[in-house]
């Protein structure tokens, strides 16, 4: 392949991802039922096509792997052979490989990698078959003339009649390119053309041959025809790939000379009459079932690169910084006159940032692609039994979000297949089903989305965590069974005894945490002993432009999300009580654990008093924040920190007012966290 | 090249692939030789509806596609414009379908993977 195919590269990336997880997601419908017709046609698809693009690009090894893999697929299809558990564990292996080999290429490693061995056990599960590879038959030599070899009796007669009714006959010779593909499409397309002038009487090698492609590139042929030597040369040579034609008039006289041999009658014209192949029969039933497969992007839309998206975002984002600063000019010169077009300015930018938003949504199923084919492998490497069941995966979320949900979501289930799923003979003393559940569930609510992985494994007991926390050095007092299972997201804190090689990976539910948090979200354990446990997330719908409360701690400004904020109250004299190093909030019916962000915030301690709390509900948890003065509530635009500043972990990021002042937005679920644990290892 | 892309005055292409991929090779391979796509589809049903759209003077027809294969489009395209130009774009293996095709009237194959020259010429003889 001669020609630069790295500007396909990209392309060529996207839709061999789909394509690997059309084939995985199907080839585990297939295990379920090895026999269904639509699911293969549809695998066969995709292998079919995938071993095309990597043909195409020059990636041998994976065109080497998946034209095997499409034979094993087509030899399924025909029922030669079975898709028993062997051949799937194969089937595995390959797309396991292939992936491989994709995310080689994507790092900018050449596909070398030795699929010979893949190979070996692909021909061996073929074995038996006639594997189409196999079939390099020594040809007779080729003569390189209008010589036939054999001729009929009844042929001659033929010609003989046709003469008189003044029909004429040629003998052609055709010879292909030699590297032309497919040489056997390329004489029936030839004969066809031919056809459309006359008949076909013969063909030397006989249709069956040239129809398995047992020839090398010559083929010779009697044509019975009303039109001339040239309009015949000229059909025969007008196709492409053929390199030369020979042609000669021959008369039945000149026939009989040749040697008279025993060939059976063939009828040559009927190449491939035999053949329509069941894939043709079968689209009607496959177009029905339409639903269950990938969905395909409809005729009105368009492929966007990403960057443009986010470009077209942080332009409007832009745009929403200027409005707002010059709304504040307009108000403070007083220009009467600016504000019906600013209004109008305003509804427009609303309405653009609406729709930048709504572009960036992203269905939550991008990430959850994988997961069958995950819980499934966990299943045959913990020896436990468990099924998997995802609902709400249409749920949208903005892009980032989607794209950096996949680590902690996959987390959670390797949790709960590892640790909260129980082996089935203790389920069945526990008279539980003896196969687990694990649920992955996503809904909208609000201007929020809730994730939700849910087993229905042996759950967490609080008294394990009590005892696991106190060894590791943890306060557990005053805290309540609920809070005591949220210590799993406490830094470092791990209930596994041995680590597993599924969920021990030395990350923890700290991490996990952490993760949902950098998002602006919120994670909680809700959990019952020998029940299960649900892991709920909390997502904002779009990381970008939010809905702020700007206030004042000491001297500086800071932004809140407006989404947490429950209310704000004026502190008067006696509302805040200390009691175990904490602060309390007590005008509540349940006391509320007081954040001193002048603390948090490592702020110059001027010790002005407080004026306000700003209540917020984190998940099922309330925490007041100290705040000096409440400034305005605003629409701000998120930038996030740079990479320089990835170790600052209470800030989602910045905003720029329209007045050009930075402002800083507050991560409250990490502030939350580390002031809460501080108080608690403070009071050890 | 270019001459011989400005005697062809810029022959209309439809372009018929289910991979975004495989359509993008093929368009640039098209349009560096004077041909110029005016439409793509990614299946059969949609090569219909864009034939009848933009009445292309050639089409490239892909024959493994979800919904509608290559053959049926064609058969389809083929009730609308008995004359229309169908050269089919077929992987190793698919010679009955190709032939299926030949027999309801396409005017020639291309086999993949795409070699220029060889795609070029055979819309050059198809088309001239």
């Amino acid at each position: 392949m001669t020609d630069d195919n790295s500007k396909y590269l990209e392309v060529f990336f996207e839709e061999t991802a789909v394509h690997l997880q059309v084939l995985n997601d199907r080839v585990l419908e297939l295990e379920e039922d090895p026999t269904d017709l639509e699911i293969l046609n549809e695998i066969f698809r995709s292998a079919h096509t995938l071993k095309g693009m990597a043909a195409t690009m020059g990636f041998d090894a994976m065109a080497k792997l998946t034209h095997k893999l499409e034979n094993i697929f087509d030899l399924l299809k025909s029922q030669t052979i079975k898709a028993d558990k062997k051949t799937i564990a194969l089937i595995f292996d390959c797309l396991d490989t292939l992936s491989d080999i994709e995310a080689d290429l994507q790092s900018g490693i050449d596909d070398e990698r030795d699929v010979s061995a893949l190979l070996d056990r692909l021909n061996h599960a073929a074995e038996g078959t006639t594997a189409e590879e196999e079939k390099e038959e020594v040809m007779p030599a080729e003569q390189w003339n209008t010589e036939l070899q054999s001729i009929e009796m009844a042929d001659m007669e033929v010609i003989q009649a046709a003469a008189a009714e003044g029909y004429q006959v040629f003998s052609l010779a055709v010879k292909i390119e030699d590297s032309s593909m497919m040489k056997n499409a390329r004489v029936f397309l030839v004969m066809s053309k031919l056809e459309q002038h006359g008949d076909i009487l013969y063909s030397e090698p006989h249709a069956e041959i040239l129809e398995n492609e047992d020839f090398g590139s010559v083929f010779k042929l009697l044509l019975l025809t009303k039109d001339n030597m040239e309009t015949i040369e000229a059909a025969a040579k007008d196709n492409s790939e053929i390199e030369d034609v020979l042609i000669k008039m021959v008369t039945a006289e000149a026939l009989c000379e040749t040697e008279e041999t025993t060939a059976k009658p063939e009828e040559t014209s009927s190449i491939g009459k035999e053949e329509a192949r069941e894939p043709i029969k079968d689209q009607g039933k496959a177009a029905k079932k339409k639903s269950s497969s990938k969905p395909m992007a409809g005729n009105h839309s368009i492929r966007v690169d990403i960057q443009k998206l986010d470009d077209f975002l942080n332009a409007v984002s832009e745009l929403l910084i200027h409005r707002t600063r010059l709304e504040d000019l307009t108000k403070q010169h007083e220009i009467f006159e600016m504000r019906e077009p600013l209004e109008q300015v305003a509804r427009i930018t609303t309405e653009l940032q609406d729709l930048v938003l709504k572009i960036r949504l992203q269905p939550v199923s991008t990430v959850m692609t994988s997961f069958p084919r995950m819980v499934r492998d966990l299943g045959k490497e913990l020896g436990k039994t468990f099924r998997l069941v995802i609902e709400g995966e249409d749920t949208e979320l903005d892009r980032t979000v989607v794209s950096e949900l996949g680590e902690p979501l996959i987390h959670l289930l390797r949790n709960s297949a590892d640790h909260g799923i129980e082996p089935a003979e203790r389920r069945k003393e526990l008279g539980k089903d003896p196969e687990g559940l694990i649920q992955v569930t996503a809904y909208q609510e609000g201007n929020r989305v809730v994730l939700m992985v849910k087993d229905d494994g042996k759950g967490i007991d609080p008294q394990t965590i009590k005892e696991s926390a106190e060894h590791k050095g943890i306060a557990t007092e005053g805290l309540n069974e609920k809070e005591l299972q949220q210590l799993i997201f406490h830094p470092g804190f791990s209930t596994a005894k041995e680590v597993t090689n599924i969920s021990g990976r030395g990350v923890g539910m700290d991490v996990v945490k952490q993760k949902i948090s950098s998002l602006g979200g919120t994670i909680e354990i809700i959990s019952e002993v020998d029940k299960g446990s649900i892991f709920k997330i909390n997502l904002p719908l779009t990381l970008s432009i939010i809905d702020s409360l700007l206030v004042k701690v000491e001297t500086e400004t800071f932004a809140i999300p407006l989404d947490i904020i429950e209310k704000v109250v004026e502190v008067q004299a006696g509302d805040i009580v200390e009691t175990y190093g904490r602060s309390l909030y007590v005008r509540e019916d349940e006391p509320v654990p007081v954040i001193w962000l002048k603390n948090e915030l490592d702020l110059s301690q001027q010790e002005q008093s407080i004026q306000h709390l700003v209540l917020v509900q984190l998940g099922e948890y309330r925490y007041a924040l100290s705040v000096n003065e409440l400034v305005k509530q605003q629409e701000i635009v998120i930038k996030k920190l740079g990479k320089e500043l990835k170790d600052v972990n209470k800030y989602l990021g910045a905003t720029v007012l329209g007045n050009g002042e930075i402002v800083l937005i507050l991560d409250v679920t990490a502030i939350a966290n580390e002031s809460v644990g501080e108080q608690h290892v403070q009071t050890i | 090249m270019k001459l011989k892309g400005e005697e062809k005055m810029s022959k209309k292409v439809l372009i018929v692939d289910d991979a975004a991929f495989m359509r993008m090779k093929l368009k640039d391979i098209l349009e560096k030789n004077g041909y110029s796509v005016v439409a793509e589809a990614e299946n059969g049903a949609d090569a219909i509806e864009k034939y009848k759209a933009e009445q292309p003077d050639i089409v490239t027809m892909d024959i493994t596609m979800p919904e509608m294969d290559g053959v049926e489009a064609l058969k389809g395209i083929k009730a609308v414009d008995a004359g229309a130009k169908v050269v089919m774009c077929s992987a190793m293996g698919q010679q009955s379908m190709v032939m299926d095709a030949i027999r309801a009237g396409a005017l020639d194959f291309i086999v993949k993977p795409f070699d220029s020259s060889r795609v070029i010429q055979a819309l050059d003889k198809v088309t001239q």
